[in-house]
C-alpha cells in the first residue's frame, strides 16, 4: 500500500471510528459523539443494533468490513457483453472491531455470446471446485441448459458431472446415476447471470422477480431490487456504489454493489462474499 | 443373514424441531425435508441427548449419554477407549465408513473412524461441498461392502455467527426492507434484559429478523439435503439404503426470549428425526407418541447394520421396529436429557409432562399437552409436585443405568463437577 493511500485510509477509518466512539479514549468516556443521522435522531452508544457501529449503515458491507481497507475497486472494463471477471471469495470469520475476513476461494466468470463459463473454488480441508458451462436466453439471461462438474481436490473418485435443462417450467438435472426435477414459477436465472442485468441498469427502475439457479439447486421466489446509492470505505478513500438487494427463499439477503460503469464490485451475503479482482473484455 | 443395507446418516446443526414446513410452519419452506417426511417416518417426540454440539454428537457416535462419554460440554475430549460408530461398523459389519462435513467430537479425529471425503462444517461456505462430496461418492462407489455414509451439514448453525462488526448485527438493518416477510415473535417470547449479551438492546425488529434469517439458513441446508437425497433416491442404491436424518439440538429462535442451545426447554432440546427405507418403512408415517433420545440413533444404526450395540449402551433403543410399524412393548416410558452448562440442568420427559431439574435445586414442570410453549410452570401446584415425584423416580432409575465418567478433563472441569456431584447426591438418596 502506498503511504498516501495508507494515510488516507487511516484517516478515514480513524475519523469514522472516532465518530462512533470506538476509539479507546472515546469509548472510555462512555458517551457517544455520534451525530444524528438520516432523521432518525440520536441513538445510545453500544455495539448492537441500537448502537454505534459505523458499518451497520450501509448494512450491505457489514460482512466485509475487515477486507475493505485492502479492496481497490476495479476501474476498467465492462460487464454487459463479453467479459471475463474474477472474484475473490471473502469469507467472514468473526466479528472484532471490524469483521475479520480472509480470502478462501475464487470465482472466474467468462461470458461470450450467451454462454457462461464459471469456475468456482472454495477452500476447506479439501478444496471443492465447481465448473459450469451455461447457455442462456438473451432476454433476461434465463437458463436454457447447463453442464456442471464438481471435483474435490485429491479425490478423483468424487468427481461427477450433471447436465441440466430448463423448459420454462421444469428444471431437470441428470447425472450418470441420478436425475432430479424441480418446478419453477418464475424465470430461472443463475446467480452469476445476474451480473450483466445489474450492469445494464435495467433493474434500477424495475425489481426483478425470479427463481435462482445456484449450483444445480433451485432457490425459488427471489426479488432483486435497487436499494439506493451508498458510500463505502475502500482502499485509499471512499467509493460511491449502487446497491441492489436480493432476498428470497433459500438465500441470505444478498447485496450487489455496482459502480457507475456497471461493474459489480462487491457481492455480500453473510459468511461468503465476493470481491471483484479483475475484469477483462 | 440378510444383506446389510447401506446407511446414509444426514445430520444438521442447531435445527429447531418445528423448522420444517411439513410440520405446519408457515414461515419456512423446506420442500426437500417435506419429501423425506412423506417418504418415511418422522418421529415428532425426539430429543437431543445433550443440546450442545460436541456432547450431542459424541452421544450419536458412541451410544453413551453426555455424563458417560467424557464430553459434558463443548470442547471436552471424548474418552479415548470408547469405540464410535465408524470403528464399530467397520469392525463388526465390514462397512465402508465415509464422512463429509461437520464432526466436532473433540479428542477423536474423524480419520480414525472414517474415510473423510470432505472438509469440516462451515455452513454457507461448505454445506454445498458436503452435498457434492457425498453425491460424488454415490456416483462413483463401486465397492462390494455396504457403506455408512455420513453427511454432516452445518446449517442452520450459521445463525450463531451473525456476520457483523464488533459483535454487531450484520445485515439486521435490512429488516426494514422486508418488514412484511418477517415472522412474528413466538407467543412465549418475553424480553429478559439480563439475557445473553448478544441480544441486549435488540428491538422486536431485530428478533424477528433473526428468526427470518434463521429460516433462510434452514432453507439453504434443505436445498443441499434435497440434492443429496434425490441423488440417492434415483441411484442404484435407492432401495437398499436406510436414511436417518436428525439434528444435534435445536435453537432458541426467540422462544422464551432465547437464542441458541444448551438448556432443556423444547426449542433447544427437541429435535426433528426422520427415517426412510423404501419398501420397509411405510411412507408418510408420523409418530408423535414414542419418545426418543439421541442415543436411540446409535442403537438404530447398529440395528440396521446388524451389529451388536456399542459397549455399555444402556439407554438407547432402536427406532427401527417403530418405523417399520412393528409392535413394541418395552419402549421408553420417559427420556432424560442432560445439559451441564452453567448451573446444569436435567430434563425428564414422559408422555404428557416435562420436569427440568436444575442441579442447584429449583425445578420447573410443564404439561406439554396443555401448554406446549411451556409458559405455565406447575412446580408449586399439586399436579406439578406429583409429576416431580414421578420424574424423580425416573431420574433415579436412569442414573442407575449410567456408567458415569469421573475422569475430569482440565478443560471445563466445572461441567464434570456439576453432574458428578448431582448424580452422586441422587444415588445417595438426596432429592433433586
Amino acid at each position: 500500500m502506498k503511504r498516501r493511500d495508507f494515510l488516507a485510509l487511516a484517516t478515514t477509518t480513524a475519523a469514522a471510528l472516532a465518530a462512533e466512539g470506538f476509539l479507546p479514549v472515546l469509548a472510555a468516556e462512555g458517551t457517544s459523539k455520534r451525530p444524528a443521522r438520516n432523521g432518525q435522531g440520536h441513538r445510545k452508544p453500544g455495539p448492537l443494533s441500537n448502537g454505534t457501529n459505523i458499518f451497520t449503515e450501509p448494512c450491505a458491507i457489514e460482512p466485509v468490513t475487515g477486507y475493505l481497507p485492502a479492496f481497490a475497486p476495479i476501474a476498467s472494463g465492462a460487464m454487459q457483453d463479453g467479459f471475463t471477471a474474477s472474484y475473490s471469495l471473502i469469507a467472514w470469520k468473526k466479528a472484532a472491531a471490524i469483521s475479520t475476513n480472509r480470502v478462501r476461494g475464487s470465482l472466474r466468470i467468462r461470458l461470450a455470446e450467451g454462454q457462461y463459463e464459471t469456475r468456482e473454488t472454495r477452500t476447506s480441508k479439501k478444496a471443492n471446485t465447481v465448473r459450469t458451462t451455461m447457455h442462456c436466453a438473451r432476454d433476461l439471461n434465463t437458463v436454457k441448459s447447463w453442464r456442471l462438474e464438481s471435483s474435490i481436490a485429491g479425490e478423483e473418485e468424487l468427481r461427477f458431472v450433471e447436465e441440466g435443462v430448463w423448459d420454462g417450467t421444469i428444471m431437470t438435472v441428470k447425472a450418470k446415476s441420478w436425475s432430479q426435477q424441480r418446478t419453477t414459477t418464475h424465470p430461472l436465472i443463475a446467480r452469476w447471470a445476474l451480473l450483466p442485468l445489474l450492469a445494464s441498469g435495467r433493474l434500477k427502475n424495475r425489481p426483478l422477480r425470479f427463481d435462482m439457479l445456484d449450483d444445480s439447486t433451485l432457490r425459488p421466489d427471489q426479488t432483486l431490487r435497487y436499494s439506493g446509492e451508498i458510500e463505502i470505505p475502500v482502499k485509499g478513500g471512499k467509493a460511491k456504489l449502487d446497491s441492489y438487494a436480493q432476498a428470497g427463499q433459500g438465500i441470505v439477503p444478498t447485496h450487489y454493489l455496482v459502480d457507475r460503469d456497471g461493474r459489480v464490485q462487491l457481492i455480500t451475503m453473510s459468511h461468503v462474499n465476493w470481491a471483484l479482482s479483475a475484469l477483462n473484455n | 443373514m440378510p444383506k446389510r443395507p447401506n446407511i446414509l446418516f444426514v445430520h444438521v446443526d442447531q435445527m429447531h424441531w418445528q423448522a420444517v414446513s411439513a410440520y405446519g410452519n408457515p414461515h419456512v419452506r423446506t420442500p426437500n425435508l417435506d419429501r423425506m417426511v412423506a417418504d418415511g417416518c418422522s418421529f415428532r417426540a425426539s430429543y437431543s441427548a445433550m443440546p450442545q454440539c460436541c456432547p450431542a454428537r459424541s452421544s450419536w457416535y458412541t451410544g453413551r449419554m453426555s455424563s458417560e462419554h467424557g464430553v459434558p460440554v463443548n470442547n471436552c475430549p471424548i474418552l479415548p477407549e470408547l469405540p464410535d460408530l465408524g470403528q464399530w461398523l467397520r469392525k463388526h459389519g465390514d462397512y465402508e465408513t465415509v464422512y463429509a462435513g461437520k464432526w466436532h467430537i473433540p479428542g477423536r479425529k474423524t480419520e480414525q473412524s472414517f474415510r473423510v471425503i470432505f472438509g469440516t462444517g462451515e455452513g454457507e461456505h461448505a454445506d454445498g461441498g458436503v452435498a457434492r462430496a457425498c453425491m460424488g461418492f454415490l456416483e462413483n462407489y463401486r465397492g462390494s461392502k455396504p457403506f455408512f455414509l455420513n453427511a454432516g451439514f452445518m446449517n442452520p448453525h450459521d445463525c450463531c455467527m451473525t456476520a457483523g462488526a464488533r459483535g454487531g448485527l450484520g445485515k439486521f438493518r435490512f429488516a426494514s426492507e422486508i418488514m412484511e416477510q418477517l415472522p412474528p415473535l413466538p407467543q412465549n417470547f418475553r424480553k429478559d434484559p439480563h439475557y445473553a449479551q448478544r441480544t441486549r438492546g435488540w428491538r422486536e425488529l431485530d428478533w424477528r429478523y433473526y428468526i427470518y434469517i434463521y429460516y433462510r439458513w434452514v432453507e439453504m441446508v434443505d436445498a443441499e439435503i434435497g440434492r443429496l437425497y434425490d441423488a440417492l433416491r434415483t441411484s442404484r442404491f435407492a432401495d437398499n439404503t436406510v436414511v436417518v436424518f436428525t439434528a444435534d439440538h435445536g435453537d432458541g429462535l426467540g422462544f422464551h426470549g432465547k437464542l441458541s442451545k444448551g438448556y432443556m426447554e423444547e426449542e433447544a432440546w427437541h429435535v426433528p428425526t426422520i427415517m426412510i427405507h423404501p419398501g420397509h418403512i411405510p411412507t408418510g408415517q408420523v409418530d408423535t407418541e414414542h419418545l426418543s433420545i439421541g442415543v436411540d440413533i446409535t442403537a438404530t444404526i447398529c440395528d440396521y447394520a446388524q451389529v451388536p450395540g456399542l459397549p455399555r449402551m444402556t439407554i438407547g433403543k432402536s427406532l427401527r421396529p417403530l418405523a417399520e410399524g412393528r409392535a413394541v412393548t418395552d419402549w421408553h416410558e420417559y427420556v432424560v436429557g442432560e445439559a451441564f452448562l452453567g448451573r446444569g440442568q436435567i430434563g425428564v420427559r414422559s408422555g404428557q409432562h416435562k420436569t427440568i431439574f436444575y442441579c442447584d435445586g429449583p425445578v420447573k414442570v410443564f404439561d406439554l399437552k396443555a401448554d406446549p410453549l411451556e409458559m405455565n410452570n406447575l412446580a408449586v401446584t399439586a399436579e406439578g409436585q406429583a409429576v416431580v415425584n414421578r420424574h424423580r423416580e425416573y431420574l433415579s432409575e436412569y442414573v442407575g443405568k449410567l456408567e458415569i465418567c469421573e475422569r475430569v478433563s482440565n478443560r471445563r472441569p466445572q461441567a464434570y463437577a456439576t453432574y458428578i456431584q448431582f448424580y452422586r447426591g441422587l444415588k445417595k438418596g438426596a432429592k433433586p
